[in-house]
């Protein structure tokens, strides 16, 4: 396997978001219309509960690894990462939640673009499980 | 409460049927560290959690949200802009499990609404 792209506070390049809200820890691979992120659920991640990572925490990953993603072009380019938020969440369905410990891979796809407005469906996985599917908007603010 | 000092509860009431919660939102919170650093914006995922949380008060158990079949954040939330909040919440139960249709607004102003499976 490739040595991913970003790990750890290298991710700050391509996300604004800042401790204690950040949920994703790994950027493995991008191209034009997708990317692979990762993140591994320590014991203080402020959406865990009972050990268990919880839903919003979930819906949090999917959305920084498309704010990771929108991130990546300005970053080659040596720009600062852009505020993105959330518009949408469409079909987030979690068939269980992640463990404390566990690593979430989680791979997204553009399904399409216009006017800041990013479509994209993304599926996490802990190992070869899928845990979760979603299709999410994301604004990007210029 | 997952975090437990993001807002409080200041009052609740029934309507047809819809369960209101008014809520006030603490700027101290920690997540306005780092979302964003100097730009306080309430993270959409944790007015959802808030949602979930004031349906399992509702019910009076812990509840799983195995779909979040739509979810839509019209109004960028900050602290300070909109320090309060009407949750207002429909939940449909059906063996067990319940279907949730719930806003977050002020007035006639609509923040977010969603429409989830939980169980």
């Amino acid at each position: 396997m490739n040595q991913p792209i970003l790990t750890g506070e290298g991710l700050y390049k391509l996300i604004p978001q800042r401790p204690p809200i950040v949920m994703v820890d790994t950027f493995y691979e991008a191209d034009a219309e997708s990317a692979t992120t990762g993140l591994t659920i320590l014991t203080d991640n402020i959406f865990c509960l009972d050990g268990y990572l919880q839903e919003p925490g979930l819906i949090e990953h999917v959305a920084q690894s498309a704010a990771a993603f929108a991130g990546y072009a300005p970053y080659t380019r040596g720009e600062a990462p852009k505020l993105g938020f959330i518009g949408e969440v469409k079909k987030f369905k979690i068939s269980r939640l992640p463990r404390v410990g566990e690593h979430l891979r989680t791979s997204l796809k553009v399904l399409g673009e216009a006017a800041g407005v990013t479509l994209i469906a993304a599926e996490t996985r802990v190992d070869d499980e899928c845990v979760a599917t979603c299709q999410m908007k994301i604004f990007i603010k210029e | 409460m997952l975090i437990n000092d993001y807002y409080t509860i200041e009052g609740t009431s029934t309507q047809e049927g819809a369960h209101l919660y008014h809520i006030r939102l603490n700027p101290e919170c920690q997540v306005y560290r780092g979302h964003f650093p100097e730009q306080p914006v309430s993270p959409g995922v944790c007015n959802i959690q808030m949602l979930k949380e004031l349906a399992e008060q509702t019910v009076g158990r812990r509840l799983f949200m195995s779909n979040l079949n739509l979810c839509r954040l019209t109004t960028l939330v900050t602290p300070q802009e909109h320090p309060t909040m009407t949750a207002t919440l429909v939940l449909d139960e059906k063996e067990g499990a319940y279907k949730l249709r719930a806003t977050l607004g002020n007035g006639e102003e609509t923040y977010l609404e969603m429409k989830a499976e939980l169980n």
